[in-house]
């Protein structure tokens, strides 16, 4: 019997029933009833992917943000809007890209409304640099690690936001342009270019 | 252009303009080929080029430094309780039911459209297949039903799983008879006069010039309809009888004036 398409729906929300045409045949030629079930194959297959995804989200929000606290909040404000809107995700492959968007969006837009700006300014330099200070060899380097960590951060914000999106990736996952292209859905070429351009652009000003 | 002729194009200044491009692979072939031959053999060059990778190295590093964190551990068990506390939320709101009695509607309005132009007969489906349902007439020139109470029905059967909804044929075949009727707005508790008013109106045994409002009036009293013309009296006319007054509180002006006035 014909069945209703893309009809599943995650929570209590129903936003839309798309028929298919057999279906609309169904109730318009012959006899048809519409029936609603429960089915939790979704809520499955969210679960699922929530355990996988949840530390990118987190990572990503971090990397725009540089507070952890801050991370926290908005990973999960991510993954609740990401919730949320599951079902209409058609390609499920494209979940950890879909999710990396919605986090950057959510992490910038926390930015700009500028919640607890200066306590991340101030804080961010020397959290940052945790990892690079264990390679230091004395005082001076510490300091000059802070200093060079406070500086690229400021570089890096001042980046454009698609030049940035590639930095923060790149971190997160290493340099697999492939896979970024994958997760921002862009040509891997131009994911290559727009990490060149964004460590050139770097470099130059941090020389 | 031969590889000694490269060596000799490429200086100092070339090659520190090249030095970002070149660090960052993003030299062409030939350009590259030079750059190399001239770090090659200049010592400060290859210097600045040694720098330059630390640098791009230390940024690397410092922007994977700033991701590298891990989440806390129950990031994801509080997200878990924020999708199971949202869902009790709604369980609890009397507005839960609104989205989904709003695309059954929308289902039923489309199934509505599709029947009247796939057969050109006007349909009534929207607002009456239920009651077609119930009590469907002995004629029918096209079925359908479509039971828009079981939605609500059965999604309120289980808790807080997602929804499929589906299409399904049904074993009986229920007829629904639509056919356009006068649309007539009836105001509150006046149904059945106007039922008796239309049927006199059918029967040819009242005049039928009547309004429906004359009409209404006179089934009160059990009157025969009578149509009285409304006369509109010229200015003149009223000017010179002088008492056919009911325009201003003096009489001095009037225009109008009803039929039982003239007489």
């Amino acid at each position: 019997m014909g069945k209703a398409s893309t009809v599943g729906v995650i929570g209590n929300e129903v936003s839309g029933v798309l028929l298919s045409g057999k279906a609309m045949d169904a109730l318009a030629a012959g006899c048809g009833e519409i029936v609603v079930s429960r089915d939790d194959s979704l809520e499955r297959e969210f679960q699922a992917r929530l355990a996988e995804c949840a530390t990118l989200a987190f990572r990503v929000a971090l990397g725009v943000l540089r507070d952890r606290a801050e991370a926290e909040d908005v990973a999960q404000e991510a993954l609740l809007r990401a919730y949320r809107k599951f079902h209409w995700l058609r390609d499920r492959q494209k979940f950890r890209g879909w999710l990396v968007r919605i986090a950057w969006r959510m992490a910038m837009d926390h930015r700009r409304a500028g919640r607890r700006r200066l306590g991340y300014e101030q804080g961010a330099a020397a959290d940052g640099a945790r990892e690079m200070t264990h390679a230091a060899q004395n005082a001076e380097e510490i300091a000059a690690s802070r200093e060079f960590q406070r500086r690229l951060n400021a570089e890096m914000d001042a980046l454009p936001e698609k030049l940035r999106i590639v930095m923060v990736m790149a971190g997160i996952e290493g340099y697999d342009t492939r896979e970024m292209a994958m997760l921002l859905e862009l040509p891997e070429g131009t994911v290559k270019s727009r990490l060149r351009l964004a460590r050139k652009r770097l470099a130059e000003r941090l020389r | 252009m031969s590889e000694a002729a490269r060596k000799v194009t490429m200086n100092c200044e070339r090659c520190r303009t090249a030095m970002m491009d070149a660090a960052t692979e993003g030299l062409a072939a030939a350009r590259r080929a030079e750059f190399e031959a001239h770090v090659h053999v200049c010592a400060a060059c290859r210097e600045e080029l040694q720098r330059v990778r630390m640098l791009l190295g230390a940024i690397d590093r410092g922007v994977a430094a700033e991701v590298a964190a891990e989440p806390p551990a129950d990031l994801i068990r509080r997200v878990r309780q924020r999708i199971a506390e949202e869902g009790a939320a709604k369980d609890a709101s009397p507005l839960r039911w609104v989205p989904v009695a709003a695309c059954a509607a929308m289902v039923i309005l489309a199934v509505a459209w599709m029947v009247r132009s796939r057969t050109g007969t006007p349909q009534n489906v929207a607002g009456t297949t239920q009651a077609a349902a119930k009590n469907p007439p002995p004629s029918s020139s096209t079925s359908l039903v479509v039971r828009g109470s079981d939605v609500a029905v059965k999604q309120g059967d289980a808790d807080r799983k997602p929804l499929v909804v589906e299409v399904h044929r049904v074993a009986e075949r229920r007829t629904l008879r639509v056919e356009r009727e006068p649309e007539v707005l009836v105001p509150p508790g006046q149904m059945e006069e106007i039922m008796k008013l239309a049927a006199m109106l059918n029967s040819s045994q009242e005049a039928k010039t009547a309004s429906v409002v004359a009409g209404l009036k006179q089934m009160g009293t059990d009157e025969p309809l009578e149509i009285k013309p409304l006369v509109i009296v010229p200015l003149e006319a009223a000017k010179e009888d002088g008492t056919a007054g009911g325009g201003g509180p003096d009489g001095t002006n009037p225009k109008f004036v009803g039929s039982e006035e003239l007489r």
